[in-house]
């Protein structure tokens, strides 16, 4: 299984970062007021949000690299959560787009998300 | 061949640049939040979009016509990545696309300046020079850096050239123990559709590479490793039917172009 790259710092993810937690729960009204809820997943979808700053071209390009490997949101890999250290094997990148964009020399800048895969 | 123009300076773009890859993968998510995925391999493309400043009116001029020529998003041409590396299979020397003299022996897997294990060491058991290079399919009369790191414990020359057509530029480097990066930068007066890049090893030399790299500009950036595809995208279109320059002051223009190749 493949592994989210890391930088050259050994780092994943730059300040600030985040992690959303996610349920999927229904909720029912009634007429009358009352309310009926029930889950519709079995736990919380986790997504980290990735902004990475001040990259190089090699950091870049080893990004760059990941995501056609992955082949947009396709691909399947193993993502270690910078907060906890806690390692998830089946994640994927949110969305089939990915931006670089290079303000100069050593100023390359990214964002992505990458999120956690439900077993089919 | 018709390929996207370098500026005066030799370069094909100026910073910022900003890129996107895109995929495309049929989705089908169900309400708890499981997705069945189906991959479009042929749905994917890049995309670019170049800011210029300072531009003087040649340059101005120069990507106009261009622009015309192509007649807006109608015709195709070759877009050398201001990003990327224009070679292929920068670490992979074993694979066809180099061309390699029969008594070049090539051991990958040796050291880098990298402290990993991404270098290629070059042995010539023969008594003549040994060359091995790669034809890129990119303007023989544009200006290019090839840069390559180099090291030898027996202190060795290394030659590096970039050729196309009848003409040729070489420069030879005496190596050390210690890595350094070899740059040979330079410009033919050529319009040839092709050109190569390659380096030669003196008889019974034994030399360390690492880090293969072809820019269409006239300095080496950071090296970007390459794997099947490089930075030179021969089917590239504009992305709009309009190019706006705006006059900054005397001889001075600013614009913004998008690029878009499906990858």
């Amino acid at each position: 299984m493949t592994d989210f790259p890391r930088l050259k710092t050994g780092a994943v993810v730059q300040y600030p970062t985040g992690r959303r937690l996610s349920f999927s729960n229904q909720v029912i009204r009634f007429v009358k007021g009352d309310e009926q809820r029930y889950r519709d997943s079995e736990s919380p979808l986790r997504r980290w949000i990735i902004r990475l700053d001040l990259l190089d071209a090699s950091e870049l390009k080893s990004l760059e690299e990941f995501f056609q490997s992955q082949q947009g949101r396709q691909g399947s890999f193993t993502f270690t959560d910078p907060m906890d250290d806690r390692e998830y094997p089946d994640c994927s990148l949110e969305t089939d787009e990915f931006e670089l964009n290079q303000e100069g020399e050593m100023r390359g800048q990214v964002a992505l998300i990458v999120r956690e895969n439900r077993g089919q | 061949m018709k390929c996207f123009p370098q500026l005066t300076t030799g370069a094909t773009a100026q910073f910022p640049i900003r890129k996107w890859l895109r995929s495309r993968t049929v989705v089908n998510e169900t309400s708890d939040s499981r997705q069945i995925k189906w991959e479009d391999a042929g749905g994917s493309s890049m995309e670019w979009e170049l800011g210029f400043e300072g531009l003087s009116d040649e340059e101005r001029d120069r990507l106009e016509q261009f622009f015309l020529e192509m007649e807006g998003r109608l015709g195709s041409f070759t877009f050398l990545d201001p990003t990327d590396n224009l070679l292929i299979w920068s670490e992979a020397l074993d694979q066809p696309v180099w061309e390699k003299d029969p008594l070049l022996g090539l051991t990958p897997g040796t050291g880098d300046p990298l402290g990993t294990t991404r270098g290629t060491t070059l042995h010539n058991e023969s008594g003549a020079t040994a060359r091995m290079q790669q034809t890129l399919s990119a303007p023989g009369g544009y200006v290019y850096a090839f840069s390559v790191y180099g090291r030898s414990e027996t202190g060795q020359g290394l030659t590096l050239f970039r050729a196309s057509g009848e003409q040729r530029d070489s420069k030879t480097y005496q190596l050390s123990e210690n890595w350094r990066r070899l740059v040979l930068t330079g410009k033919f007066d050529s319009t040839e559709d092709t050109v190569r890049f390659g380096v030669e090893v003196a008889p019974g030399g034994r030399v360390e590479l690492f880090g293969l790299q072809v820019e269409a500009q006239p300095a080496a950036s950071g090296y970007k490793r390459t794997l099947s595809r490089s930075g030179v995208h021969t089917a590239a279109r504009f992305q709009e039917d309009w190019l706006e320059m705006t006059a900054t002051g005397p001889g001075e223009h600013s614009g913004r172009i998008r690029i878009e190749t499906r990858a």
